[in-house]
């Protein structure tokens, strides 16, 4: 399996109107950090290949970068991991803040897209806190998993923390449930994490992956 | 849908394979069916009478028609005998026999074959390596099953057919029965969906049941089992729940996305009861075959403390409501019940509570508008009245039947005969307040039908 390249991703985070935080791949460093400076500091750099599943544990992101010498820095130490693929780059994109979230699909042999949500972070592997779905559904169904989870009453106010956008949310997961059902080359997909500040709500992290051959 | 008249109301029926070799299955079909009072076909090339009945060398020499073939016959005849039951024309075949899919890759070409036949010929095939049907109503018994099972209104469909063996058996004596036992087998041709589309339009069933490992087509099964589950309340067991050989994933969902949650998913967006264990299912069906949607707050009445409280947690943890006592309800309370007695919800009538006192409750309880239904718990004590009660639980609920009032009685020698009057009157009863507490979860989540 590998992922999609990044502009085909883009592309179809905007025909679904999918809310992506602002994100920008590079090769060059000048021109990366011009970008940076219009989306104003903190930002993230991050690899992006289409043969790199899983990040972090290699260390291919630098999370919180608050000036042009903080970034020149992070090019100098993640622009070796691009080895000359012609699909790979950096990834310049605004520090987003809020509750880490993920959704997610992934293509069941007995019940086609299977639509996920649940809270994020780095214990997602170990709470499982999440709900799933079978795609295609409504507004009300998207509703009904987000209020599952078991950490639900952090998304609704939970002491005094501003309360999520579900009606933002909800209209994530029915827009990610109709994408699968439209793409069946797609065999599964992460955005991990969606921040949830209040009614912003950004996928920060969109991986969609596809079988080799296609 | 397809038209299994032929299949579930049969005027006559060939056995392929009668015999009377004891501890044979064909002996086993030939006992059952005779109990009914069909026209029956004994087909065996090798006997000449079967239970002193002549004996016919196929199906084919039978002069009259035949609606149904029970076929019994090993794996490697049957193909030849349901191409004559082709040639027949008859409706609807059972295949009891193994040795099909269910075996590896030549039992899978057997199947297809098999599939091809009947599919030519327009034959409804039940099976192959299925137990068969039952529909206790009308005392048709197209099965190797060890009884007849009471009749009632629990449709049970099972991918297992050893699993509906022991339910029948377990069955045997309760006070609930069944409108038909389906043991669907490979589902070479009809498959569960088209067993449940069937059963949401037989009258005399009111509850599926559904024992399952998988589902052939997931999405046609959600499609069909939303549509059946709009009309009548559907509980599930599915077994294969833990994970052997989760394959390593490479995104989050799909690692956190096992076969089970997905089928969890499933059961949820088609309106389906999924229950844990066997007793849970029959003890669900119970209350769904027999008293009406929970739509509002539950109330409980009890003469111990200590199954009040137990039954309190279980509510809780099950998400369901217990109602608020209205000041009404209250003073019609204070008015009858000795001082002692507290009045709220649970509510304990204390130990020495005799019958008019829960009759004062549960009238009041049923009475109250946000009150949508009602576990009345009897612990025995020396005063406590358990038929007295029963007759009292029976009658009220007469007046308030749209609600469902549910009992927990621990049964045992001195409660008997007033648990065995409730059940008559389709009034469940479970020794342990988990179940009736679940049962109550059920019928809150039919509140939700058409």
């Amino acid at each position: 399996m590998k992922l999609l390249n990044f502009d085909e991703a883009q592309k179809l985070l905007r025909d679904y109107h999918l809310p992506e935080t602002k994100t920008r791949i590079f090769t060059s460093c000048r021109e990366a950090k011009r970008f940076a400076q219009r989306l104003g500091f903190p930002v993230v750099l991050k690899v992006y290949s289409p043969f790199i599943l899983h990040r972090t544990e290699r260390g291919e992101v630098v999370a919180s970068i608050d000036n042009q010498l903080a970034l020149d820095q992070a090019w100098r130490k993640l622009v070796p991991f691009l080895e000359g693929s012609a699909q790979a780059g950096l990834l310049v994109q605004k520090k987003e803040k809020g509750l880490e979230l993920v959704a997610g699909m992934k293509r069941d042999p007995q019940f086609g897209p299977v639509i996920m949500f649940g809270l994020g972070g780095i214990f997602i592997e170990v709470f499982k806190d999440i709900s799933l779905r079978i795609a295609p559904f409504s507004q009300s169904t998207a509703r009904e998993m987000i209020k599952e989870i078991r950490a639900y009453p952090l998304l609704a106010g939970f002491r005094g923390r501003k309360p999520i956008g579900k009606k933002k949310l909800a209209v994530i997961l029915v827009q990610l449930s109709r994408l699968s059902l439209d793409h069946p080359e797609l065999k599964e997909i992460d955005f991990n994490p969606i921040m949830a500040d209040g009614q912003r709500i950004k996928i920060v992290d969109a991986k969609f992956l596809i079988n080799e051959k296609s | 849908m397809r038209n299994l008249k032929t299949l579930f109301q049969p005027r006559s029926i060939a056995i392929i394979g009668a015999t009377d070799r004891p501890g044979s299955v064909g002996l086993g079909v030939v006992q059952n069916l005779r109990l009914g009072k069909r026209k029956l076909f004994f087909v065996n090339p090798y006997r000449v009478k079967v239970k002193g009945t002549k004996t016919y060398k196929s199906v084919l020499d039978i002069e009259e028609a035949v609606d149904l073939a029970v076929v019994v016959v090993p794996a490697s005849a049957v193909l030849s005998v349901v191409e004559e039951c082709g040639q027949k024309k008859v409706g609807s075949v059972i295949v009891i026999s193994a040795g099909f899919a269910e075996i590896g890759p030549e039992g899978k070409k057997r199947q297809g074959k098999l599939v091809k036949i009947v599919r030519e010929s327009g034959i409804n095939l039940v099976g192959p390596n299925c137990l068969g049907i039952i529909r206790p109503g009308s005392s048709f018994n197209a099965s190797f099953a060890p009884a007849m099972p009471a009749t009632g209104e629990i449709a049970f469909v099972s991918q297992s057919g050893a699993l509906l063996d022991s339910v029948i058996d377990q069955s045997l004596g309760k006070r609930y029965g069944f409108s038909a036992l389906i043991s669907y087998g490979n589902e070479a041709d009809l498959g569960l969906e088209d067993f449940l589309l069937f059963l949401k339009e037989d009258s005399r069933t009111k509850v599926i049941l559904l024992y399952l490992e998988g589902v052939k087509d997931g999405r046609r099964f959600l499609a069909v089992a939303k549509k059946v589950a709009q009309i009548k309340p559907i509980v599930v067991l599915k077994a294969g729940r833990t994970a052997l050989g989760r394959k390593a994933v490479s995104s989050h969902t799909a690692s956190l996305a096992g076969a089970d949650e997905v089928y969890r998913a499933a059961f949820k967006q088609a309106g389906l009861v999924a229950v844990d264990t066997l007793q849970e299912l029959l003890a669900a069906a119970k209350s769904l075959a027999w008293q009406p949607p929970l739509r509002s707050g539950l109330g409980i009445i009890t003469n111990g403390g200590g199954m009040g409280v137990l039954a309190t947690d279980y509510v809780q943890q099950e998400n369901l409501k217990l109602a608020k006592l209205t000041p009404e309800t209250i003073k019609k309370l204070k008015n009858h019940l000795p001082p002692m007695v507290s009045l709220r919800n649970p509510l304990d009538l204390v130990g020495d509570a005799p019958a008019e006192r829960y009759q004062q409750a549960l009238e009041a309880f049923l009475k109250q508008k946000s009150i949508g239904g009602v576990i009345v718990i009897q612990t025995i004590q020396a005063v406590t009245e358990v038929e007295k009660n029963a007759r009292i639980m029976v009658e009220s609920h007469r007046k308030f039947s749209q609600k469902p009032v549910v009992s927990v009685c621990l049964e045992g020698p001195l409660s008997q005969k007033g648990v065995a009057y409730l059940e008559k009157h389709r009034l469940p009863n479970y020794s342990d307040p988990f179940f009736a507490v679940r049962a109550m979860k059920a019928l809150s989540r039919s509140a939700n039908r058409q």
